[in-house]
């Protein structure tokens, strides 16, 4: 089961061997713009090596991955996997589960703030 | 990058927070100003009998809102308000446009049929670049994290604006020019961040007032070159479709939820500020100093393997 690859890159895809179940082109480069910057903000250079990027990039996709088989398996007994499974995971690191606390209580805030805009435009609908 | 980083992201930084309290001091302007009878007058604002729509008018400290009819030629004032800013703000000199404003630039050059409009607009663009602020970023989890939020910061702020309707994009251009006045009456030759903590203490889940206020004597404090860096970390995220389209090929099921993708985006974030702070640790270690190189990643993370930080794989991962 291959993942459709999606748009045009410039950047060469290296096919890599997966564990078990699927294997995916994946392409070089996906975070690399964001990371520049992100590593900037964490303490390395402005312009922070190419190389050192590209590792970065691949140790945090592992890691995304490892994650995200381990949320499958706990998430498996209940049904399906949902965000409490990663919860879970990070129990223990207290920075990482308060900062996806707050992330998701911004999200729900955010979320009724542009429900309650829309609120007036259905209005204004209906009346017509 | 860097002299990227200095201008624009400032600016984008500043309008990426002011955006989430803006969406909610909207609505309360809006209801605040037809409060007589919210629903008939926010309708007859934006539906109105003569076919005629608002437009903003911003000259120096000057905001007014304006009926335009095309075919009588003549305009008829809705509301008027005059603020006293720091024009001289260095900051403000290097401003462009507020996705809002943008909008509203957009809706200046389509009406065929209102030429007192577009001549009196016209009129008033050289001065608005002085008081336009940034808007053209994208977004996190935000996208930039809060796509919805963040930076992620990225792709999030422009949602709100472009999926209204642009008769309906200038009530709140209108709005929002009054209330971004406003918010350009608390600069001061500080930061920018400074005004985002005290919008942050509006609202009571966030508030804190004793964190707010340590963190504004903090970052009064900051030089530049730490005001770019800090600027840096709170606003890069990594891409929540990336992100999704990763889980997606992991998990093999299309139902990622979007709370899944940010929660995600978050955890990688702070995994990625442990390894480089780490490698940092190693490199003043083994003083050496510059760029963050491979071996030092490498170093990191083999002492938050050891450290228990990374997930450890079940199955050993053969023929790499």
């Amino acid at each position: 089961m291959s993942n459709p690859s999606t748009g045009a890159s410039s950047k060469s895809k290296v096919s890599s061997s997966q564990p078990s179940e699927t294997s995916f082109k994946r392409k070089r480069g996906v975070f690399q713009k964001d990371l520049q910057h992100m590593m900037y903000g964490f303490g390395d250079d402005p312009n922070p090596l190419p190389e050192t990027v590209a590792l970065v990039e691949d140790i945090v996709v592992e890691y995304v991955t490892d994650m995200a088989h381990k949320a499958q398996d706990i998430g498996s007994k209940r049904g399906k996997l949902s965000v409490e499974d990663f919860l879970y995971l990070i129990r223990k690191d207290l920075p990482k589960l308060n900062r996806c606390t707050e992330l998701l209580s911004m999200q729900e805030e955010l979320k009724q703030a542009r429900k309650a805009f829309e609120v007036d435009e259905e209005k204004l609908g209906t009346l017509e | 990058m860097k002299s990227i980083v200095s201008n624009t992201l400032t600016q984008e930084f500043r309008n990426y927070n002011r955006l989430y309290f803006l969406v909610k001091d909207l609505l309360d302007f809006i209801k605040k100003i037809y409060s007589r009878n919210p629903v008939n007058d926010l309708k007859k604002c934006l539906a109105d009998e003569k076919a005629r729509y608002q437009f903003v008018i911003r000259a120096g400290t000057d905001t007014e809102v304006l009926w335009n009819d095309g075919r009588q030629s003549k305009t008829e004032p809705v509301y008027k308000r005059s603020i006293e800013f720091d024009q001289n703000h260095p900051k403000r000199m290097k401003q462009s446009k507020d996705p809002f404003e943008a909008a509203l630039e957009e809706q200046e050059e389509s009406p065929p049929n209102s030429p007192v409009g577009e001549d009196e607009l016209n009129s008033q663009t050289p001065n608005e670049p002085q008081n336009q602020t940034n808007g053209g970023h994208n977004l996190l989890v935000d996208d930039d994290d809060y796509d919805e939020i963040g930076p992620n910061v990225k792709n999030s702020s422009h949602p709100s604006s472009t999926s209204t309707s642009k008769l309906h994009s200038t009530i709140v251009n209108a709005n929002v020019a009054t209330g971004a006045t406003t918010k350009n009456k608390e600069y001061d030759d500080d930061e920018e961040e400074e005004n985002m903590e005290v919008e942050l203490s509006k609202f009571p889940s966030s508030a804190d007032p004793t964190k707010m206020a340590k963190m504004q004597a903090i970052l009064s404090q900051f030089t530049e070159d730490q005001m770019s860096r800090y600027e840096s970390f709170r606003r890069s995220a990594l891409q929540r479709s990336n992100m999704r389209r990763l889980l997606v090929s992991i998990t093999g099921s299309q139902k990622i939820s979007l709370p899944m993708t940010i929660v995600v985006c978050g955890i990688a974030k702070m995994f990625v500020g442990e390894l480089v702070e780490k490698a940092r640790i190693v490199m003043t270690e083994r003083k050496e100093s510059g760029p963050i190189r491979p071996c030092h990643i490498r170093e990191a993370y083999r002492r938050l393997k050891i450290e228990g930080k990374v997930p450890k794989r079940s199955v050993q991962r053969l023929f790499r």
